[in-house]
């Protein structure tokens, strides 16, 4: 009774000078730390006459046109491959993880490697076994064994035991995991997979502005040549691809869709294996601790070289991965609350929410890093473009997951109308779903910022990507590592609000 | 033989079950009575784990996949049998002979014309005769020879129950049941005992008792 009490007494407190939900009152504390963040941003346009960019953009969309068929041919068969393949095989890879995903080594061994972007996977495996379609296919396949692992290990936590206490004893290993928990699964699963598969057509595709020749790669072409037509040709074949996914990736056609792509997938092609003993020991190690007999000295050489590497690359670049997430993690919230009610029936006049819906599954269908290519081009380089993208697609993403929920609402015959239904009916009711969603895409967002540093933003990926260049691996897996514990670190605070705001919302 | 003696068990503080003393032998027909709450899931659950390998079970929640169609439900009986790549090849495309087996036991239970739907969609009279069936499938294997359900037969009538708990009778020598129906109880089973509050009130030949006896662990019925 006294506990209960003084709780009601505390909580009284905070309700009358604090009165907040603590969802908002989460929503505030990162707004305060984006404030901070706010001087350290470059938010510079450069660009003084954008309009003539974008007409000639604007143009190249109503008249598509690319030379080349069967190259446009080549390369929608490879992205469709690489995110095939590269699934598919991370879904026996994630199930097998998922098996073991108790033991605290596994869930550390899946965060790691699910930290690491796709493109930088790709950087490194393109190192060690040469620009080919395998390292593509791994660069997909390893990152999203570390996502199937930890989603299906929850699932499998999630299932009901008692067809398994009924089997006990009475049936072997596989076939009582297979009936009794992967059938309960399957309906989850299956609708996972397929939102990976999304996913991965989109990494896909960004894998090639890393050279594997996928539609990215001739996009990055025709973006840099000026050439638009060709690039919205290619978008239009990005979007028609995710936009009919459901039609050729469906429950009748996936099994041969995947054989099909495993059997035709050119495993050997261009690898060129290195002594992988060799990549590790002499490429990737620490440029002064090479050598055979390391000493004291050596040691120290390195110390100055790290000191060296921390105060011109990895904190520099920490600094600004941090600012882009943070500032791309608002203007995402921003960009929801915008988008959402403009694709709803209980805001959107007439027919108009059709058109909401399709600017979001346009914004949620394309890259981040495409999207930021071609703000760029219009407002020059500096982080905007790419807190725009992130923001743009991110908000898309999450407003696409909100708006089913907004639509399933039951409200009274009498609600209000307008603005004072959006902020007192419909936000309170959805506002728990959606600090889930925009506090999970905070993970995803810090992964995303990394790979913009391909488009001179100098962020961790700036940095990383520079590395390669240079042929310094060293160096570049170090930044790698560093951009790991980032986002680990990132998406251990963000699943611990996740589960703080449920508890306290239920 | 199944056997507890001075049996504790619970969790945290609650003790579900008080210094229960039971042996079951074999050949023995064993109903338990009690209100809800008295500890007869918990002393079934206990006495399946002395043994799961020669004993079916029908729990009170009947561990149905609801995912999958009474057929597979069904066929999840014969899981003991091998290989792994025939039961992977029945949930894809069942088989003929694994369908005529999953449809003669269907049969006698009544849900043959259901087989093809997912147990999701089913009445739970009809979920419960579907989890019956799927327990009859596992005691045709030879080493299972005992039964233990909670309620199995608690979602039809008096008439259809009794129906049931022959064929239930037929397939196993050895037969442990929680019942709520005190008529079916006393008609259909050798032995009857009677739980209160983690305790054994009676343990006696069903021949010996009369409805006013088990009235003293079921009140209000």
């Amino acid at each position: 009774m006294m506990r209960s009490e003084t709780q009601g007494f505390v909580s009284g407190f905070f309700t009358r000078f604090l009165p907040f939900s603590s969802s908002i009152k989460t929503i505030l504390v990162l707004f305060v730390i984006t404030l901070v963040c706010l001087p350290y941003a470059d938010l510079d346009v450069a660009i003084t006459s954008p309009w003539i960019v974008l007409r000639r953009i604007l143009m190249g969309a109503i008249t598509p046109s690319y030379p080349s068929a069967m190259e446009l041919l080549n390369a929608l068969v490879l992205t469709v491959q690489f995110a095939v393949v590269g699934v598919m095989a991370a879904v026996v890879v994630g199930l097998l993880l998922a098996r073991f995903y108790r033991w605290q080594v596994v869930r550390w061994f899946c965060a790691l490697i699910r930290a690491v972007h796709e493109l930088f996977w790709a950087l490194l495996l393109i190192a060690l076994v040469g620009v080919s379609p395998l390292a593509g296919l791994l660069a997909i396949a390893i990152p999203y064994s570390g996502i199937f692992a930890k989603v299906f290990y929850e699932m499998l936590l999630q299932a009901d035991s008692t067809p398994g206490l009924v089997l006990q004893g009475k049936s072997g290993f596989f076939s009582r995991l297979i009936y009794s928990k992967l059938a309960q699964m399957a309906p989850r699963m299956s609708r996972y997979i397929s939102y990976r598969l999304e996913c991965a057509l989109r990494s896909s595709a960004v894998l090639g502005f890393v050279g594997l020749p996928t539609l990215g790669y001739y996009l990055e072409t025709s973006i840099k040549e000026g050439r638009y037509s060709e690039v919205w040709l290619l978008m239009y074949l990005l979007l028609v691809l995710i936009g009919t996914k459901r039609w050729w990736f469906s429950r009748r056609s996936w099994l041969l869709l995947t054989v099909l792509a495993f059997v035709s997938f050119p495993f050997s092609a261009g690898v060129l294996l290195q002594d992988v003993g060799q990549f590790i020991s002499e490429d990737l190690m620490p440029a002064p601790l090479r050598m055979d007999n390391v000493t004291l000295e050596s040691w120290w050489l390195f110390l100055s070289w790290f000191d060296h590497l921390w105060q011109t690359e990895i904190f520099p670049g920490v600094v600004n991965t941090f600012v882009l997430t943070m500032l791309s993690l608002i203007a995402t919230a921003g960009f929801v609350l915008l988008m959402l009610p403009g694709q709803s029936v209980l805001f959107a006049p007439k027919y108009t929410w059709l058109l909401g819906r399709a600017v979001v599954l346009l914004v949620r269908s394309l890259p981040e890093v495409i999207l930021a290519f071609i703000v760029m081009l219009i407002i020059g380089p500096s982080m905007l473009p790419a807190i725009v993208a992130l923001a743009i697609h991110n908000g898309g993403v999450i407003s696409y997951l909100m708006r089913h929920q907004m639509d399933g609402l039951t409200l009274r015959q009498d609600h209000a109308t307008g603005l004072l239904l959006y902020c007192y009916e419909v936000m309170p009711r959805i506002s728990t779903q959606f600090m889930s969603f925009w506090l999970y895409r905070w993970e995803v967002i810090m992964r995303e910022t990394a790979i913009l540093g391909l488009l001179g933003v100098p962020t961790l990926g700036f940095y990383i990507d520079s590395a390669f260049e240079d042929i310094r691996y060293d160096r570049a897996f170090i930044l790698i590592l560093a951009a790991a514990v980032l986002n680990i670190g990132i998406e251990t605070i963000s699943g611990r609000l996740q589960r703080l705001l449920n508890s306290t919302a239920s | 033989m199944l056997e507890l003696v001075g049996h504790h068990s619970g969790y945290r503080k609650r003790e579900v079950l008080r210094d229960v003393n039971v042996a079951i032998e074999s050949g023995e027909r064993v109903a338990v009575v009690g209100e809800s709450g008295a500890g007869k899931s918990t002393l079934l659950r206990q006495l399946y784990q002395l043994s799961p390998k020669t004993i079916a079970l029908c729990p009170q929640s009947l561990g149905l996949v609801s995912t999958l169609s009474a057929f597979h439900n069904i066929y999840m009986g014969r899981l003991n049998q091998p290989t792994v790549f025939r039961h992977l090849l029945n949930l894809c495309w069942p088989q003929t002979d694994a369908w005529n087996q999953v449809l003669l036991v269907a049969q006698q239970v009544g849900v043959e014309d259901l087989l093809r739907q997912p147990v999701s969609r089913l009445s739970g009279g009809q979920q419960q005769r579907v989890a019956l069936a799927r327990a009859l499938v596992q005691g045709q294997a030879q080493t299972v020879t005992t039964f233990i359900g909670d309620e199995p037969v608690s979602s039809v009538d008096q008439k259809h129950g009794g129906l049931l708990l022959d064929v239930i009778r037929r397939q196993f020598s050895t037969v442990v049941v929680a019942i709520h129906d005190q008529t079916l109880a006393l008609n259909y089973f050798d032995r009857v005992i009677g739980v209160r509050q983690g305790q054994i009130e009676f343990d006696a030949r069903a021949s010996d008792l009369s409805l006013e006896d088990l009235s003293v662990v079921c009140r209000g019925q």
